[in-house]
């Protein structure tokens, strides 16, 4: 049954709409895409490299040639405390990918492992994953987060494994759901009835059902994730001053907005094409995998 | 038939209040532990390192913490039942008191933004769906994905930027009350109002506009059209009201995402709301503030939610339990 369902649903679709208008969409769609791809790239390049390429002390403070606009010297210009600003957005990006990345991989393997197993197994796990997931997404998530941090303290480490913990639910419930879907298709039982283990049938049959759903969830994270150290950087609970994050450099420049916006730019510039970017992957991952896929 | 359908809709509401109490039971108990899973000695905690042994003492003795774990917990549940939430060991003031004063600002800023971003985004989700695949549409699903891009902290700065820097028609900071000044009132929520609901623009948006696609290409439709109704009653009566179903839902779903960003916002435009005396205990240190906050925002979100869910298996009584 469930099988049967697929196909006929997307002939309707092609069949009535072979237009030119809806293939310049997709190809549009395409090459916002790369440029995505791209931008992302050179994102990872950037914190990879942040203590290798040849940039100024991004702590280096140099009161003489504070709020300059960009220049030779400084080719992003200069925060309030005449800091690189290009320098700080380069180390900005290695706390965000860092951040970001470690949170993400928790959520996503701790959070996909046991939805899996809840929708394999359904029964009394089940229904603790998602009361457990229900008591924990009742909290808006940075007010959790904020709480948390409040008893924790604020580290590199601490922000990270506790936004991963925090978000465990989410990824549990999209994996749980996918199985669910998959577990219904005949050839998953027919596996079991073959005599293949519950637990070997969970990942044999159901693991590649459930990777992209949950890749192309974690993209849309990962710009999550950003914007909520952003945020705690914004509040002036992240990592501590006067290490950058992109957040951080925000925040700063609130000081200056009556003078310039130039300290505003290059970080918020950042963020924006970061998560515009990771958002738009996630979607055409999304709109790969959904067969339903609406048109653009 | 109809009588069915509402009290079938009716005793899946019912069914689902155990787990209801059950979930709120497990956050109350989460808050409580909070403060109780703190490393070391949780009156030194509180009080900090300059409190004199008296006090602390003092403390021991308040938060009963000589008793066991559990009895603990059922006395403070008890005392947050009848409204006493403790008192904050910064101000003095009790935590119910600094909350119910600070509430209607919150609350006002919460739904002047959902009412502005849900008229926002269903004209636009209607214009949209209406002429699917269009210049419009598709400029409007790319704008939807740009404005989910920019971060609510960063939205207020651009507006505090444009609208009171540099036009200077609306304040950067402040809160006036709507009893003093009804127009400074909305004066000082406008800008607020407008960077909490802007990525929900977004949000609902999406939601509605792809449901009102599907709803405009069913049988009803064509009908209505072929019976000669004009093109505005159509879209408002006969597709609008089918296409809000998961609109209501992601109202329910995002009034914990707005909650969430009140906190940024509030802290940025310096308004005296629930969200700001969050970050303010947090950056004191006052954990038994912090605890009641963290309590009233679990179990209002949770309160919402269930509501949201019963209202929309009211209006569409086919809905399936657990079905989310």
């Amino acid at each position: 049954m469930a099988i049967g369902d697929v196909a006929p649903a997307t002939a309707p679709t092609l069949a009535a709409s072979p237009t030119a208008g809806r293939r310049r969409t997709r190809r549009r769609w395409r090459v916002s895409t790369v440029l995505g791809v791209g931008w992302i790239v050179l994102v990872l390049v950037a914190a990879v490299g942040a203590d290798v390429l040849p940039l100024a002390d991004p702590n280096a403070v140099d009161a003489k040639s504070a709020l300059q606009p960009p220049s030779s010297d400084h080719w992003l210009g200069t925060d309030g405390l005449g800091r690189d600003q290009l320098s700080r957005l380069v180390h900005g990006a290695q706390v965000s990918m860092t951040v970001s990345v470690a949170a993400v991989a928790i959520g996503v393997f701790v959070g996909g492992l046991l939805g899996l197993t809840a929708g394999y197994l359904r029964g009394r796990f089940e229904g603790l994953v998602l009361g457990v997931s229900d008591v924990v997404l009742a909290f808006p998530g940075l007010v959790l987060l904020l709480v948390l941090l409040a008893y924790v303290g604020r580290s590199l480490v601490a922000i990270s494994v506790i936004i991963g913990i925090l978000s465990i639910p989410l990824y549990a419930r999209v994996a749980r759901a996918n199985t669910l879907s998959v577990t219904e298709h005949e050839y998953v039982r027919a596996a079991s009835v073959l005599g293949a283990t519950r637990l070997l049938g969970v990942f044999r049959e159901v693991l590649p059902n459930i990777v992209l759903p949950l890749t192309a969830y974690a993209f849309v994270a990962l710009g999550r994730v950003i914007v909520l150290e952003g945020s705690l950087a914004f509040l002036g609970l992240s990592v501590k001053p006067p290490d950058p994050t992109w957040g951080q450099m925000i925040a700063d420049s609130k000081r200056h907005i009556s003078d310039t916006l130039w300290p505003l730019i290059p970080a918020a510039s950042a963020m924006f094409f970061t998560v515009l970017a990771l958002s738009l992957i996630g979607d055409r991952l999304r709109r790969t995998i959904d067969v339903r896929g609406e048109d653009a | 038939m109809g009588n069915d359908l509402v009290s079938g809709a009716l005793s899946r509401t019912i069914r689902r209040v155990p787990r209801l109490a059950l979930t709120l039971l497990a956050v109350s108990f989460l808050t409580f532990m909070l403060t109780n899973l703190l490393p070391g000695d949780p009156a030194l905690t509180l009080l900090g390192e300059n409190a004199s042994d008296e006090q602390i003492e003092a403390l021991r003795l308040d938060l009963r913490l000589d008793e066991p774990l559990l009895a603990r917990y059922v006395q403070w549940l008890g005392d947050a039942f009848t409204g006493d939430l403790g008192t904050s060991y910064r101000t003095g003031q009790p935590v119910t008191e600094a909350i119910v004063e600070r509430l209607p600002v919150t609350v006002e800023l919460g739904l002047v933004s959902l009412a502005m971003s849900l008229v926002v985004s269903i004209l636009l989700a209607v214009w949209s769906a209406y002429r699917a695949g269009g210049v419009v549409d598709r400029f409007l699903t790319t704008a939807s994905f740009g404005l989910m891009a920019v971060p609510n902290f960063l939205l207020a700065l651009l507006l505090v930027i444009v609208f009171a820097v540099r036009l200077g028609w609306l304040p950067a900071t402040g809160w006036v009350r709507f009893s003093e000044d009804p127009i400074g009132n909305m004066k000082s929520v406008i800008l607020p109002a407008i960077a909490l609901g802007a990525n929900e623009v977004a949000v609902f948006m999406r939601v509605l506009r792809s449901d009102m696609v599907t709803t405009l290409r069913q049988d009803s439709i064509t009908m209505a059209r072929s019976k000669g109704l004009s093109t505005r009653r159509i879209l408002l009566f006969h597709a609008f009201r089918p296409s809000s179903l998961s609109l209501v839902t992601i109202v329910g779903v995002q009034v914990g995402a707005i909650i969430g960003g009140s906190v940024i916002i509030e802290t940025m435009f310096a308004l005296p709301g629930v969200g700001r005396l969050l970050v303010d205990s947090i950056a004191e240190r006052d954990l038994i503030t912090v605890q009641g906050l963290a309590l009233v925002i679990g179990v209002s979100v949770i309160l919402v939610n269930f509501l949201t869910d019963s209202l929309y298996s009211f209006i569409d009584p086919r809905i399936r339990d657990g079905d989310r």
